[in-house]
């Protein structure tokens, strides 16, 4: 035989013996050890008698609590702590803080080992007894861990409470242990434009105004014109990041464009594990305009060529996206509107209409077509029935359509 | 033991696996040796069909090519009679009509299989009687649909500009287009992930003034569901059903009903029955599907190779079967499921329709656990079968605030049911799995969508589930 085989059989052997002596196979129950660290840690909002905690332990944390490795399985535990001071018995829903989080009995399964039911038994019961308790009784506390799908960088928390026909919901951003910034990304792009320098819109003539006087595209590094802004989110981050978040849009990183001399403040594209989900790309820029102290961003969505069909290429290039930029900024708004946030609607005048047939070209050597509007959403934190939606009278899609159509007609 | 051969067709595989099955079901123990033996040649098999289907596949490829390269003939909507199926629901002045092509129908249509990409189209047509425009919202259709150039590009040709060309072209003008204009209508299709089974769609209409929302249920005739099985109008006769008015009768009526599955000949206490779902047809099942639940396949043999399949690549089978329990002496009426990556982990629950009626809306009894991995079985046909969570509570806390997002789920409240089963001192159902519960059963009342998370009323003065005593504390009390 072979050295290099003999080799590798050692190897497996003393791997197989490692296993069976590590810490699954003969479970002792951790030592508690002193969790005030990561609990000091611990990122905290307090608002009508209901107090909330959320940290993320780090590495060396998360295996002392636990005493398995989960971050092996894809899990990242989220410490959280409710205190409730009201009357009311509230109850918190984890699927709208990530709808396939995992269960305590999920994941002490998959640590189960054959012949070691002594020891299962004991993991079961301590992964079960760090588990957030939910339903929380009026004047008490109820704090544990939820398990979740990880995030890389900062994890955005939305968690949506429940009582008897009442409902609020919340958003704190938790650093992780990936967390590259020195200070909180947030509240870093939220420092970012003094006081001094904010326009404050009076009423919505005059938003609509300084919304058309926002520049009309995107560009590249050096310079080079790119895709049109065809997006306005009008709300604090708090109100648009549950809204985002509960139709599955998380942040996700992508290739910088430029406005205002700066990369955009924040990407987003949607995620979803049951089907691939759709494929389009939102960069967003928090700009000077203030209406009724809600912050304005301006953005834009496209979807890269061929979205779930495209084959990926090494070197992700996203240069690339679908010509009718349209759809994009449709689909968006269509799903939007079901995320129970969104009150008001409307369209203004953006990089104005490029026809089809006479298609635009952008830095990259990609093209475009659009009817040349940008879209304006208004999130409120209240939650908000599709019917409630309010309409503002600005420009009218249905026109801007009718002309479109009639032009796709003609051209044929 | 014999040497194994290999069969060539698929047909002859699928015996050969029921014959191993025999077998194994013939071992005196049913001892790890012997299973071992089965799976290593099972996944020998599984790989020699793999490298068959890559062969496979290059050919089609190949022939696609020669195929896609020379022609492109999609046919005239109106010669491919799917509109035959059509459903038609009128809301004051609008009209909306629905209809889901088959995946022939679709490829005639389109020119091109869809199917192959897990696309699947629909059918839609509103008139507009009123003075407003209207906007469908293809999101609430599949927050996950297709644009008709992103659909289009998939079967784009490599080969010849020309015939892609008329690939978008096709898409785009057989593309659903907004806005409805008033007096008007507008018809097309909208590109969305196949469902096998039933399709359920909502179709959400809004203009400046208001929302309609029609919500449809339609069948795929070429799917075994459990629901195909069951005539639900003849469940009952008249004499039988139990008409209920006050709240308080309901829940003495449902405290009285079953408390577990049972076997097939209606012995032994298996899973506890901790579901109780209260509505119409039409606004409780949409809304399990807009959570993205779906229907499971009875067991036939053409599943059991899906679900085989599934567990050796650990990839999903949206519609893997789930084993048959039994309550009032017949099996599962409907079956639902929610794939979590991996057919290891599912949520699943089975429905069956009981006698009463509150307020004419019918009342259906379930029973929901979470799988959280395989174990093997003597006691199933199929030779394998889930390990639930023994925390069955938690399934059913999971099903009430999945269903809180579904705009439907309007009451929720719970009632006694199977009885305490503490921590310490667990129940086992019928496959030997433990559980412990505080004994409730949750129930649910469905109305007509849309409704927000704020109208969600929870009945107070019924019970109030409370966690599974422990002798055990937590971390952080012992370091208190």
């Amino acid at each position: 035989m072979a050295p290099v085989w003999l080799y590798i059989r050692i190897i497996i052997v003393m791997c197989l013996v490692m296993i069976m002596v590590s810490c699954a196979s003969n479970f002792q129950k951790p030592t508690p050890f002193d969790n005030t660290g990561f609990r000091n840690r611990a990122k905290t909002i307090a608002e009508d008698g209901i107090r909330i905690s959320a940290t993320v332990p780090n590495l060396k944390e998360s295996r002392a609590i636990f005493c398995i490795d989960l971050e092996k399985k894809g899990v990242q535990p989220l410490w959280l702590e409710i205190e409730n001071n009201t009357d009311r018995q509230i109850y918190f829903l984890p699927t709208g803080l990530d709808p396939e989080y995992f269960t305590p009995r999920e994941i002490s399964f998959g640590y189960h080992r054959l012949f070691s039911k002594t020891a299962n038994r004991q993991i079961d019961e301590h992964i079960d007894s760090l588990g957030f308790r939910n339903l929380i009784n009026p004047h008490s506390t109820s704090s544990g861990f939820v398990f979740t799908n990880p995030d890389e960088e900062s994890k955005l928390v939305t968690l949506d409470l429940i009582g008897r026909e009442w409902t609020k919901s919340f958003t704190l951003i938790v650093p992780t242990q990936n967390t590259s910034f020195t200070e909180d990304h947030y509240e870093r792009i939220l420092r970012m434009i003094v006081s001094s320098e904010l326009i404050e819109a009076k009423d919505e003539s005059q938003l609509r105004e300084l919304l058309e006087k926002l520049p009309c595209c995107t560009s590249s590094k050096d310079g080079v014109q790119s895709e049109p802004l065809n997006i306005v989110i009008i709300g604090k981050i708090q109100d648009i990041s549950p809204a985002f978040a509960r139709r599955n849009y998380r942040y996700t990183p992508v290739s910088p464009r430029y406005v205002f001399q700066r990369p955009q403040d924040i990407s987003v594209s949607k995620r979803d594990r049951w089907v691939a989900a759709q494929p389009h790309v939102l960069r967003a820029w928090l700009t000077k305009i203030r209406y009724r102290n809600k912050p304005v961003w301006i953005g834009q969505v496209s979807t890269p060529l061929g979205g779930r069909f495209a084959h990926a290429t090494a070197e992700g290039n996203d240069a690339y996206i679908e010509p009718f930029v349209d759809e994009a900024r449709n689909d968006l708004i269509q799903d939007i509107i079901y995320s129970q946030s969104l009150v008001k609607l409307g369209f203004v005048k953006g990089v104005g209409r490029v026809m089809a047939s006479t298609p635009r070209k952008i830095s990259g050597g990609a093209t475009y077509h659009t009817d040349g509007l940008r879209a304006v959403l208004m999130f409120e934190r209240r939650p908000v029935s599709l019917s409630e939606i309010e309409f503002l009278g600005w420009e009218r899609l249905v026109d801007h359509y009718r002309q479109q159509f009639d032009g796709v007609e003609s051209e044929k | 033991m014999e040497r194994y051969q290999i069969m060539p067709t698929e047909a002859g595989i699928k015996q050969a696996f029921v014959d191993d099955m025999m077998r194994i079901a013939r071992c005196s123990n049913f001892d790890n040796t012997c299973y071992r033996l089965y799976r290593k040649k099972w996944e020998k098999v599984n790989h020699v069909l793999q490298r068959n289907l890559m062969l496979g596949l290059c050919l089609t490829f190949t022939l696609m090519m020669l195929g896609c390269a020379t022609s492109f003939s999609p046919r005239p909507i109106d010669e491919v009679p799917f509109k035959t199926r059509a459903q038609t629901q009128i809301m004051d002045g609008l009209t909306v009509t629905v209809a889901v092509p088959t995946i022939e129908e679709a490829k005639a249509i389109y020119g091109v299989n869809l199917a192959s990409k897990e696309m699947q189209p629909v059918w839609i047509d509103v008139k507009n009687e009123e003075n407003v425009p209207y906007w469908l919202l293809p999101s609430g259709l599949d927050p996950a649909y297709f644009s008709a150039s992103e659909a289009a590009y998939a079967f784009r040709s490599l080969s010849s500009s020309e015939i892609t060309q008329a690939v978008y072209k096709r898409f785009q003008n057989l593309q659903f287009r907004n806005p409805i204009l008033p007096r008007n209508s507008a018809t097309g299709f909208i590109v969305v992930n196949r469902d096998e089974g039933f399709k359920a769609l909502d179709v959400d209409l809004i203009s400046r003034a208001k929302v309609r929302s029609f919500t449809y249920i339609i069948p795929d005739p070429s799917f075994k569901g459990d629901f195909t099985l069951v005539d639900f109008y003849s469940l009952y006769d008249n004499k039988q059903i139990i008409e209920i008015k006050e709240e308080e009768v309901l829940r003495s009526e449902i405290e009285k009903l079953p408390c577990c599955t049972t076997s097939k000949d209606g012995s032994g206490k298996g899973d506890p029955l901790n579901l109780v779902l209260v509505g119409d047809r039409n606004d409780i099942f949409p809304a399990f599907i807009r959570r993205g639940w779906h229907g499971t396949e009875i067991i036939w043999s053409k599943a059991i190779w899906r679900t085989l399949k599934s567990f050796f690549k650990g990839s999903r089978y949206r519609y893997s079967p789930v084993s048959p329990l039994y309550v009032y002496g017949r099996r599962q009426d409907l079956a639902a499921q929610k794939s979590r990556g991996t057919i290891h982990q599912r949520n699943h629950l089975r429905l069956w329709l009981t006698p009463l009626r509150f307020r004419g809306k019918t009342v259906w009894l379930g029973q929901i656990s979470r799988d959280i991995g395989v174990k093997f079985t003597l006691k199933s046909k199929t030779i394998s079968t889930h390990v639930i969570s023994p925390d069955v509570d938690e399934a059913r806390r999971y099903l009430v605030e999945d269903l809180a997002y579904s705009q439907a789920l309007a009451r929720i409240g719970f009632v006694k049911g199977v009885g305490e089963a503490r921590k310490d001192a667990p129940r086992f159902n019928l496959g030997g799995d433990p559980y412990f519960t505080d004994g409730l059963r949750a129930v649910m009342f469905f109305e007509p969508r849309p409704r927000t998370l704020g109208e969600l009323d929870i009945i107070g003065y019924w019970e109030i589930p409370t966690r599974v005593r422990t002798s055990k504390k937590s971390l952080f009390d012992e370091s208190k």
